[in-house]
């Protein structure tokens, strides 16, 4: 750096005894050093900060239920895919342009809309289990490191593997299911009932909105004439059922390489990746891709987004009611008007004994009317009904639904600020952080919840400048490392994190001190190649002084570790 | 309870640096850092440097008393006029006996300061220097 600056002033010197004024000639140093300190600025090797929110909206992403019958699947087979719902499942992370309207009236326009498509998971009602396991994790942030260089970050894809796959369980409705879809093939003898008798297995509910899809197989001999009968078949499907779309699969076309979806769960990452599916190798062809994306583009923005927006119009009235000065004294009164027997629950709240609020319940209600607002990324209103529900939580000391309600309070809060104060970071965000933390951790040992809503949350707090970065965030992350919530790969990675949010003040001595102590992880994690990194990042600041270079520290004794492996493999080449 | 002390000029340059343990409850006055600390300790105090920098552009004071951790160790500051920070490495908080320990220190640094064969930056290596800091330690912490 000194040197640097010391090339440019002779450069500058130069130049100035040439023809320059002495004003540019101070313009052109500033340039020069600015563009320096941009350069060792973007020398971490960070995912664009921009990504995570864009990551955190898309695994936030209505869930739609894919219901298909054997024929499909089959067909599915036949194309290369264990089932139709892996073939369709990559197609709902880029859905594309799409139009919502927030609570205000406005209407935002987001290119990078999602829809999370998968088979309906079995309802997680009481016990809420791990939200993943954390071997796996570790197993899979192995792989990640060995095979992503510093351009598409581990720690994105581990940022994105926290937050994806959500459980459905009581107390979390990211995974109830917005939409059912059902399939049904033309390789099938009687389309329309099928699909009827598939509709009349599932529950009728009146907040999900049911879709019916004809796959239509393109292999057959008499090309013209089926895809004629089956278009036929579309026009009466949708007399019969009202919402009905069609897809061609098997057309002849230009494979395309199919990206493997970005919100599988740890375990299915896992198992992908070892069986060499993971990393993109499966294809399609064009036109049936078209085909699909079509299906899938007209199925969000014409039906689901319009059905979800409804639904939120809806629950808004329940939530009005509490939200009133009328529901605001009626909740006191409640309160404070306690009558015997009732000790243990509130008077008027639905809670069941067992803990859980029912189907249907206002406070379930108000909670979905939350997440599908956080869906649909009205952040704000999110917040607020957050902050709505959460009260009457505490009130009931439903443990499990205040702590998953603070969380998305926070996450949302962080969504939607550009800037955040620093009493704001005290007084609003710290305690839900922390009284989620405490909830998460030491009340209901579910340390996985807690993991990825520190993770998530301080990471979004990178995004709203140096003071948040260098003081919310780090202390944050300092707090999950403390209570060692991750693996030793993931501890490694998240002091990396650590050092990117010191990197964001001017002076990088934080930053250098954490990216050593990553670098001293990675080395105990016996990584060579990610501590040469670590270290390689220490040299802007180290390698200008004399001392971290003596006898017995750790830098020195860590280079040696990193020469010493290097050397067996000179000699044996 | 162990102590680091390091001096550090205007160029993040270490100009003396010490390690002691305390004389109190039965201390022999040795420090009894882990291994991981050792090697440690001296990045520590050089990354705190970063909130030594920021505490000072906001007082006028030359003790900027806690201005850092780092897990359960604390980082204590001195400023002297000059922007050479005293700065020390301990692990409880007791910040009157620290400010009356960086007062004689600083007192030291300027009687080395005034002598005619030393400047600014440049290490210390008297051994009585080395004597009276430790006496210090033993009287105050």
């Amino acid at each position: 750096m000194f040197s640097l600056l010391l090339q440019s002033f002779v450069c500058c010197r130069f130049l100035s005894s040439l023809w320059l004024s002495q004003h540019s000639v101070v313009c052109l140093l500033l340039q020069v050093l600015l563009t320096h300190i941009t350069i060792s600025n973007s020398q971490h090797n960070t995912p664009n900060p921009t990504m995570m929110k864009s990551i955190v909206a898309r695994a936030y992403s209505p869930f739609c239920s894919v219901f298909a019958t054997e024929d499909c699947d089959k067909l599915a087979n036949d194309l290369g895919y264990e089932d139709l719902i892996t073939l369709l499942a990559p197609h709902g992370d880029s859905v594309g342009r799409a139009t919502v309207r927030d609570s205000q009236g406005m209407t935002n326009t987001y290119d990078d809309f999602a829809i999370r498509l998968g088979a309906k998971r079995p309802t997680e009602r009481d016990s809420g289990g791990m939200l993943f396991n954390p071997d796996a994790m570790e197993a899979l942030l192995r792989e990640y490191i060995g095979h992503y260089n510093s351009d598409d970050s581990a720690f994105a894809r581990f940022f994105a593997k926290l937050v994806a796959a959500p459980p459905d369980t009581a107390f979390e409705t990211f995974s109830q299911p917005a939409a059912h879809l059902f399939c049904v093939s033309s390789r099938n003898a009687h389309p329309l009932d099928t699909l009827q008798a598939l509709a009349q297995g599932q529950k009728r509910d009146k907040d999900c909105l049911n879709f019916y899809v004809l796959v239509h197989d393109a292999r057959v001999e008499d090309a013209e004439n089926s895809t004629q009968r089956t278009i036929a078949l579309l026009e009466r499907a949708k007399k019969r059922f009202g919402l009905a779309g069609m897809i061609k699969l098997g057309q002849e076309g230009v494979p395309e390489t199919i990206p493997t979806p970005q919100f599988l769960t740890v375990g299915d990452e896992l198992v992908n990746l070892k069986t060499g599916v993971g990393f993109g190798s499966r294809t399609l062809s064009q036109p049936d891709k078209e085909s699909i994306r079509s299906l899938l583009r007209e199925f969000t923005v014409q039906h689901l987004i319009p059905h979800m927006e409804r639904c939120i119009m809806t629950w808004d009235t329940v939530a009005a009611g509490k939200r009133g000065l009328t529901g605001r004294m009626f909740s006191a009164g409640k309160k404070w008007l306690k009558f015997g027997g009732s000790e243990k629950q509130e008077a008027g709240s639905s809670i069941q004994a067992s803990g859980i609020y029912p189907q249907g319940s206002p406070e379930q209600t108000i909670r979905r009317l939350a997440d599908y607002a956080f869906m649909l990324r009205d952040y704000r209103y999110a917040y607020a009904t957050y902050e709505l529900v959460k009260r009457d939580f505490l009130s009931d000391k439903a443990w499990k639904y205040l702590a998953a309600c603070q969380e998305q309070a926070a996450v949302a809060l962080l969504m939607y600020t550009t800037r955040l104060t620093e009493k704001q970071r005290v007084e609003v965000l710290n305690p839900l952080l922390d009284s989620a933390c405490y909830t998460y951790i030491s009340r209901l040992q579910l340390p996985q919840y807690a993991l990825r809503m520190l993770v998530v949350t301080s990471d979004l707090q990178c995004l709203l400048g140096p003071d948040a970065a260098s003081q919310g965030a780090t202390q944050w992350f300092q707090k999950l490392l403390d209570e060692r919530l991750v693996g030793r790969l993931g501890y490694a990675l998240i002091m990396l994190r650590v050092s990117y949010a010191f990197s964001q003040s001017p002076k990088g001595r934080k930053a250098a001190l954490w990216q050593l102590l990553s670098a001293r992880e990675w080395a105990d994690a016996n990584q060579k190649g990610e501590m040469a990194k670590c270290l390689d990042m220490t040299a802007p600041v180290y390698d200008e002084l004399n001392w971290p270079n003596n006898e017995g520290t750790l830098l020195t004794r860590l280079k040696g570790e990193l020469a010493n492996e290097a050397k067996p493999t000179s000699v044996a080449s | 309870m162990s102590y680091y002390l390091a001096i550090v000029g205007t160029e993040d340059n270490p100009i003396y640096t010490q390690e002691f343990g305390t004389y109190r409850q039965g201390g022999d006055g040795n420090s009894r850092f882990s291994p991981e600390m050792k090697e440690l300790a001296p990045f520590i105090l050089h990354a705190a440097i970063d909130m030594v920098e920021q505490t000072a552009s906001r007082t006028n004071q030359l003790y900027l008393r806690t201005v850092d951790n780092f897990y359960s160790h604390l980082v204590s500051a001195f400023v002297t006029a000059g922007d050479i920070k005293i700065m020390l490495l301990h692990e409880t908080r007791n910040e009157e006996s620290i400010r009356q320990f960086f007062q004689e220190v600083h007192d030291l640094y300027v009687k080395t300061l005034l002598s005619p064969f030393y400047f600014v930056n440049q290490p210390i290596t008297s051994p009585v220097f080395d004597q009276r800091i430790k006496s210090l330690a033993k009287k105050y912490l």
